[in-house]
């Protein structure tokens, strides 16, 4: 990844990030802020809910104190208060009542608790009502909440007891309102709010139970963990229900208040709903506005980040192209100076830097050139010293035969000149040499056999590695029969490997094992050439391909400096692994099809492998 | 051949036969009686007048041919077709059978062939002259294949296959009414009344003509006008606010509306209101359930509270004015022995469906009485679901386990009356000839509990107070021709007591 995408990319995650802050701050600001105006609205509906519950107690405590005080209660009193009074025949009444003063309950119930007539449920006549002569001290007491018995079961309502005393006796007149859907539509609803009602009559969650204003709760299903919670808990409880989705999707947002009875136990569940539809709308609106200025702010924010980055990261990308040219060898590189920043001062440091390397390297050029010329005139005196100093023994014998007989003379002149022509041929050979490795031809490619040459050389040297007097050496090769034929000049191959095998000989004195083993491996053919003998130092495996290196007293140093360079004219790479005592192993990777060669196909040669050979 | 004489007098002084030693005590008694209180009377019988009549029940056809089943309809169509039509024979106020079309009747020795000698110069309302020919058609449709209905002479004569021992008191109940076929279809009697407007919507009235060819004499008012389909408070606000002269009224309303100073009369209790099981539903299957039940139900509070007093409690069938026995059967509540019973049979029943109870919920009192019974149940420990239905709808008893049934005991004779009263409860036929057999009938439903009694109901009605002469049968049922209307006016009504 480059500077400029890395500086682009910091851009934008910075940008986005901090679009998605702000844009989350303002929504949970809204969030926030929306939720605490639905809690006050439903607090203030709890609040208009007990008012109009306290109310409607009052009401209803009020209307059966009217019919306490009324003077035909008082005389259906002292009637039944008579012995053996027919109660029969007030059977009716409580409902008469009941229609009159628009009471949903109401009974009359004798001092022992016995129900002598009643509104809701008139065949329970005569049965007792035994909850009611517990409490003497009625008429002091308000409303409250009560389940009620009826005919086709337990219905809820808002009751009052109001006594009549005749005598030493009471008279109970229970009267009470239904607690239902009814009583909710009597509320006063904020839009988008909702009063929903559960009598908890019943064991468990009944769904029919759940009504609101309109009658049962469709979904009433949804409710069941909160009306549990209540059920369980009797405690205030708020919670959101959420249901549907996609764009069916609604959330409401629940107050649930516990509506207990006199005993304490819990009777209902009053919960006030408030739709959170706006909510969802404006967080909504919210989130795409959000989504619709952070994606301007980004794509703002990108156009200029890639201004910014292409404008800070230009010099820094004309300094890393100096550099590549500098690697490339393009010592003359330069960068232009655009400012006087960091950035233009290390452009300056990079010219300056590029134009003492260029000088240094100028100074290098002609310091190796000198030693080069200088190892030269040395290896050329050492060759030539060598065949010139027989040769100058020689012509002083020859003229010291001057002075002998002519017979002499001959036998020394032709045993001189003998020796003189193989002096003079062995500085042929040596002067041969040397024009060879000025003169290495171009490869001509053509698919080789890498086995048979290998088979062919090792056969070539096997006089030698068999020699008389001289410790034996086993040859000893691995040659992979299904190796792929590469693309090759086969002289120039032979010759190197010749260099190679003829090297690793001179390396074993003393005998010992010479392998050689041939491989294939991702378009690739290797060649391994291995000795036992006595090792290389890692200073000498540094140097070994310099030309005119060599360790050997008689070497020209000339030998793997020519391995090396038919190697790099395949295309392929040589490298050496030795350590002191250990042997060293001389291997060649050729790719098998070369550039160059008429039947090249690329393929996945790696990029270093052309221009590259380790040491 | 045995034949029995009848003595026949007009209308005012009816016939009473036959003529025994006790009965011409009786008759005397009851005689002087009359002319006392008419002596007493301020007024004479007033010829006039429109009699203003409110009931409860939708009546779309008279025809004899085309009886309902449901006893509350038979009921109130039986009364608007005696206005219209005469039977061959009548009860007399002792439930005894006595001439009305027919002057005498005679029987073979094994009671299958009865002939009917026709009362002479009676014409139908259209003029037509009652013939014995006319009275077997009309007798031979009603009474269908089973019998042979022909006429001879001046006789209708009768012909079963089996043995009719009470075949006279059959045809003074019931459906037994002589009409005549116009040659347009419709039908007219010798009643003492005729039909002068019927009109297809129920919001109308029904108007009757006096029918001045009647034989038995003129009624005295010259018209009536019937409203149907009015609910109990109409009724009871119409008597008492005088828009109506003649209303019915419900059990419960009865001691109410007489508080507030309107004439009621009630009739010995003749609707049995009781229970019946369906004996293929499972849940009622063990006679010791229903044993349970019958003894859960507190009859004494449904006849007293929820029937305010205007209805008897019942173990029996049959009400004790009737069978005179009704006191044998136990009607008290033993709710000890019902927990037992419960218990015995090994049955949880707070966990076990709800027993049906069916009852038609079109009337009030039945609902009333089956919400009581729910409640004595349910504190005896067996829940009860109530299914109010309508009448006649295609609800079927098998839908539920008991249906509380009201039967009206529409004729005085036991043996008439009890046979009826078996069929409608689904009880099979039988032939009633000796009083044990009698008890012994009525006494099987009953101890198998397939029949739960409840009360024995009085029919009740609110008069206006210038209806004079309102003499109803004890067992129920209109007299209409003998009521006339005082021309004084109308008094205000009571005082309404809160």
């Amino acid at each position: 990844m480059s500077f400029r995408t890395k500086l682009l990319a910091l851009f934008t995650v910075t940008i986005i990030t901090a679009v998605t802050l702000v844009g989350w701050g303002v929504s949970s600001y809204t969030r926030r802020e929306f939720e605490l105006f639905a809690r006050q609205r439903s607090d203030a509906l709890v609040a208009q809910f007990r008012r109009e519950y306290a109310q409607r107690g009052e009401e209803v405590a009020h209307r059966v104190q009217g019919i306490a005080d009324a003077e035909a209660t008082v005389r259906m009193a002292i009637d039944l208060n008579r012995p053996q009074a027919d109660v029969s025949q007030y059977y009716n009444d409580a409902h008469a009542i009941a229609q009159s003063q628009q009471l949903d309950f109401f009974d009359i119930v004798a001092d022992d608790g016995t129900l002598i007539s009643s509104a809701e449920w008139p065949a329970r006549f005569g049965y007792k009502n035994d909850w009611v002569t517990a409490e003497k001290d009625w008429n002091s007491q308000g409303a409250f909440l009560s389940r009620v018995d009826m005919q086709d079961g337990v219905d809820l309502g808002v009751l009052a007891v109001r006594t009549v005393r005749v005598g030493e006796k009471h008279f109970y007149l229970i009267g009470g309102q239904r607690l239902n859907q009814d009583f909710l539509a009597t509320l006063v609803l904020p839009e988008s709010m909702r009063v929903v009602l559960y009598r908890n009559l019943e064991q468990g969650f009944v769904a029919s139970e759940l009504t609101d204003q309109h009658g049962q709760v469709a979904q009433a299903e949804l409710f069941v963990p909160l009306i549990t919670e209540v059920q369980s808990s009797h405690r205030e409880l708020q919670k959101t229900i959420e249901s549907g989705t996609g764009r069916a999707a609604t959330s409401e947002s629940f107050n649930a208040l516990p509506l207990i009875g006199r005993g304490g136990d819990l009777l209902g569940v009053l919960l006030v709903g408030s739709s959170r539809q706006d909510l969802i709308q404006m967080l909504n609106f919210i989130r795409g506005l959000a989504l619709l200025v952070a994606g301007g702010v980004i794509l703002a924010g990108l156009v200029l980040g890639w201004w910014i980055s292409a404008r800070v990261t230009r010099p820094i990308e004309q300094l890393a192209r100096g550099a590549r040219e500098v690697t490339a060898g393009h010592w003359e590189a330069r960068v232009e100076v655009h400012s006087r920043d960091e950035i233009g001062q290390l452009a300056e440091a990079f010219n300056e830097m590029t134009r003492q390397l260029s000088e240094q390297r100028e100074r290098l050029v002609q310091t190796e050139r000198v030693a080069a010329w200088r190892e030269l005139a040395r290896r050329l005196a050492h060759e030539l010293k060598n065949p010139l100093f027989p040769l100058q023994l020689t012509v002083e014998n020859l003229q010291r035969a001057r002075e002998q007989t002519s017979e002499q003379f001959d036998e020394v002149f032709f045993e001189s000149t003998a020796t003189m022509r193989a002096e003079l041929e062995n500085l042929k050979t040596i002067v041969s040499r040397f024009s060879d490795f000025a003169k290495m031809p171009a490869p001509e490619f053509e698919p080789v056999d890498l086995n048979e040459s290998v088979r062919s050389v090792v056969k070539l040297f096997e006089p030698q590695l068999c020699a008389v007097g001289r410790p034996p050496i086993t040859p000893e090769l691995y040659l992979d029969e299904g190796l792929v034929r590469p693309q090759a000049d086969p002289v120039l191959l032979r010759r190197a490997l010749e260099n190679l095998v003829l090297n690793s000989l001179d390396a074993m004195p003393a005998g010992g094992t010479l392998t050689v083993r041939t491989s294939q491996y991702d378009g690739s053919v290797c060649l391994d050439v291995s000795d036992t003998g006595a090792g290389l130092t890692p200073e000498e495996c540094a140097r070994l391909f310099t030309p005119y290196y060599t360790s050997k007293q008689h070497g020209t140093g000339l030998g793997l400096a020519i391995v090396q360079s038919v190697v790099s004219d395949h295309g392929g790479k040589i490298a050496v692994e030795s350590a002191p005592g250990a042997g060293a192993t001389f291997r060649i990777e050729l790719p098998i099809n070369h550039p160059e060669s008429p039947n090249y196909h690329p393929r996945s040669v790696p990029e270093d492998l052309a221009v590259t050979s380790a040491a | 051949m045995r034949l029995i004489a009848y003595q026949l007098h007009a209308r005012g002084s009816k016939a009473i036969a036959p003529i025994s030693l006790t009965a011409r005590v009786i008759l005397t008694a009851v005689t002087m009686l009359a002319i006392a209180s008419g002596a007493a009377a301020s007024t004479s019988p007033k010829f006039g007048g429109v009699l203003r009549v409110q009931i409860s029940e939708h009546v779309a056809t008279v025809d004899p041919r085309q009886w309902p089943s449901d006893s509350l309809r038979a009921m109130a169509t039986e009364r608007l077709a005696s206005l219209i039509f005469d039977r061959m024979v009548r009860f007399d106020d002792h439930g005894l059978p006595q001439p009305m079309l027919a002057v005498s009747w005679q029987h073979d020795d094994n009671l299958k062939r009865w002939q009917f000698r026709l009362r002479e110069g009676v014409k139908f309302s259209d003029g037509s002259p009652l013939t014995p020919e006319t009275a077997a058609m009309a007798l031979q449709q009603l009474l269908g294949n089973e019998f042979d209905v022909s006429a001879i002479s001046d006789s209708v004569v009768i012909q079963a296959d089996h043995s009719l021992p009470e075949f006279p008191s059959q045809l003074a109940a019931g459906r037994y009414f002589i009409f005549h076929t116009a040659d347009d279809g419709s039908l007219t009697g010798t009643g003492p009344f005729r039909v002068a407007a019927w009109p297809a919507d129920s919001a109308s009235k029904i108007v009757f003509l006096a029918n001045e060819m009647c034989w038995a004499g003129r009624p005295f008012v010259d018209k009536i006008e019937l409203t149907m389909d009015a609910d109990p408070q109409q009724q009871a606000n119409a008597i008492e606010f005088g828009q109506a002269e003649v209303v019915e009224l419900q059990a419960s309303q009865v001691r109410h509306i007489a508080q507030r100073g309107v004439r009621t009369t009630s009739s010995d209790p003749v609707d049995f209101f009781a229970l019946r099981f369906d004996m293929a539903r499972p849940a009622v299957q063990d006679a010791r359930i229903r044993e349970a039940i019958s003894a859960a139900i507190e009859r004494a509070s449904i006849a007293d509270v929820v029937l305010q007093r205007q209805g008897a409690q019942a173990a029996s069938l049959l009400p004790n004015w009737l069978s005179g026995y009704a006191f044998l059967f136990p009607s008290a509540m033993d709710l000890t022995h019902s927990k037992q019973m419960l218990t015995a049979t090994r049955r949880d029943f707070s966990r076990s469906t709800p027993l049906v109870l069916v009852y038609d919920s079109a009337d009030v009192e039945l609902r009333a009485v089956a919400e009581r019974v729910a409640v004595n149940l349910k504190e005896a420990g067996i829940a009860v679901q109530l299914s109010g239905q309508i009448t006649g709808s295609a609800t079927k008893l098998s839908a539920a386990d008991m249906r509380l049934m009201r039967q009206r005991i529409d004729s005085p004779d036991i043996a008439v009356a009890l046979p009826a009263l078996l069929a409608s409860f689904g009880e099979p036929s039988i032939v009633l000839e000796t009083p044990e057999q009698e008890y012994a009938a009525e006494r099987a439903p009953i101890d198998a509990y397939r029949i739960i009694p409840l009360v024995h109901v009085s029919e009740s009605y609110g008069v206006g107070p210038q209806v004079r002469d309102w003499m109803p049968p004890r067992w129920g049922g209109w007299r209409l021709e003998d009521v006339w209307l005082a021309t004084a006016p109308v008094p205000a009504p009571g005082g309404i007591t809160p």
